[in-house]
């Protein structure tokens, strides 16, 4: 069929095929249809069961919860795209104001300080260093085991009823312990300041912030402690918490 | 919004497939009993002619014409003749089933020789020599169905379909030599 012939005339053959075969086709689902009614006719007088109806729409039921499921469930895809999108929005613009606004930002930073003092041994460690060093020889009585990193002794003075260490960073900042019989908790100035109650090592002293600076009173046995310092009110309580007595 | 349209798209096919099976739940209740002689199995070949038209519904453009009724009553036709092979266990083996596979640029008539007035008594003739090849290539080339989608509205393997068309092409091959139309 195809010897001598071009591409054109085989293209043209094989859709004049296709249409004989439809053509074919459609003669034959008419033959179809006439056979079928050809049959209706024969079993005119038979009934089609009512199971057949039940069984239709129960079936067509399934369907309907189905298709129902089905739309659900892309529901709630669709949903929690829109929840994680919203999620990593907020978490976002949050990181933002918070970096960029400086009261927010203190307050980031401390809340994480805090955090991290409260929970990290490791941190408390590198922050704090040994003292004992820097007692003078001739110091007889209490003294801080622990300071913030960068302390040293400043200068000290040791007197009859009351004796008192200075410790200084490089910034300035001091921390000063005054320590006696002749002095008590009635000694601090409370006026306009915040105070709290404190424990110290099971000993019941007071804690007063004014004007940045924080003074941190109780007794030790016969003498009376006060610490002054204007860091920060859980490192000042730290320093408290690790007074010793030597000799 | 999408979910609107989705649902409604659904009602449609749904009232879609009431409409159909109301239409003709009869016609093909009685075409199968016919064959299987049976109102159980009749019934059941229903319910499967009803599930695999469903997949095709879609593109469904005129449910009371007659090309729809040709398909579905194809389709329980060919389910029922199915259905009774495998109970009565019949293995026909005739020289068409043995027949060699035409490739698909192998043409049925020469140009000159297409003539459309006697299509209607060569589809019956083929028929006659076995309806499920007249039914494949009406399925194939009138309804313009992919070999997939007969094999899921006929219950059968896709390897079966293309199968069966060759040997209906081949059937046909030797109705139109019969018929002094000649083929190369």
């Amino acid at each position: 069929v195809l010897n001598n012939k071009s591409r054109e005339e085989i293209d043209e053959l094989k859709d004049l095929n296709e249409a004989f075969l439809k053509d074919i086709g459609y003669e034959h689902m008419n033959a179809v249809c006439e056979e079928a009614d050809a049959v209706m006719e024969k079993y005119k007088d038979i009934e089609v069961p009512k199971s057949l109806d039940n069984w239709f729409y129960g079936y067509l039921e399934e369907q309907k919860k189905e298709a129902k499921r089905i739309q659900r469930k892309k529901f709630m895809k669709q949903i929690s795209r829109r929840v994680a999108a919203v999620v990593v929005v907020l978490g976002i613009v949050m990181s933002v104001v918070t970096l960029s606004v400086d009261a927010f930002r203190v307050e980031f930073f401390n809340m994480v300080m805090e955090t991290s003092e409260k929970f990290g041994l490791v941190f408390f460690e590198e922050k704090y260093q040994e003292q004992d060093d820097y007692v003078p020889e001739e110091w007889n009585g209490y003294y801080p085991t622990f300071l913030p990193k960068g302390y040293s002794l400043l200068e000290y003075e040791i007197g009859a009823s009351i004796s008192r260490l200075v410790y200084t960073n490089v910034d300035g900042d001091t921390i000063e312990l005054l320590q006696g019989s002749m002095i008590s908790n009635s000694q601090i100035d409370t006026e306009n300041a915040n105070v709290m109650d404190v424990d110290i090592n099971g000993a019941q002293g007071i804690l007063a912030e004014k004007d940045n600076e924080i003074i941190i009173g109780w007794s030790e046995k016969n003498s009376s402690i006060l610490l002054f310092g204007n860091l920060d009110k859980s490192t000042l309580l730290k320093v408290a918490e690790n007074i010793s007595k030597n000799k | 919004m999408l979910a609107f349209l989705m649902v409604i798209t659904d009602e449609v096919v749904r009232d879609q497939m009431e409409q159909v099976y109301l239409t003709y739940h009869e016609i093909l209740y009685k075409v199968s009993f016919d064959i299987l002689k049976d109102h159980y199995e009749a019934e059941d070949m229903v319910q499967e002619a009803i599930i695999n038209f469903s997949r095709y519904s879609e593109k469904i453009d005129d449910i009371n014409c007659k090309k729809t009724k040709g398909l579905i009553v194809t389709i329980v036709r060919n389910l029922s003749y199915n259905a009774y092979k495998k109970q009565n266990k019949v293995i026909r083996i005739d020289h068409e089933e043995v027949a060699t596979i035409l490739d698909d640029e192998d043409y049925l008539v020469e140009k000159q020789l297409i003539r459309f007035e006697r299509s209607r008594e060569i589809a019956g003739l083929l028929s006659q020599i076995k309806e499920s090849y007249a039914d494949i290539i009406s399925l194939r080339y009138y309804y313009e169905l992919t070999t997939e989608e007969i094999a899921t509205l006929l219950g059968m393997e896709e390897g079966n379909v293309y199968a069966r068309l060759s040997r209906a092409r081949t059937a046909l091959k030797k109705v139109l030599q019969k018929e002094g139309i000649s083929v190369e």
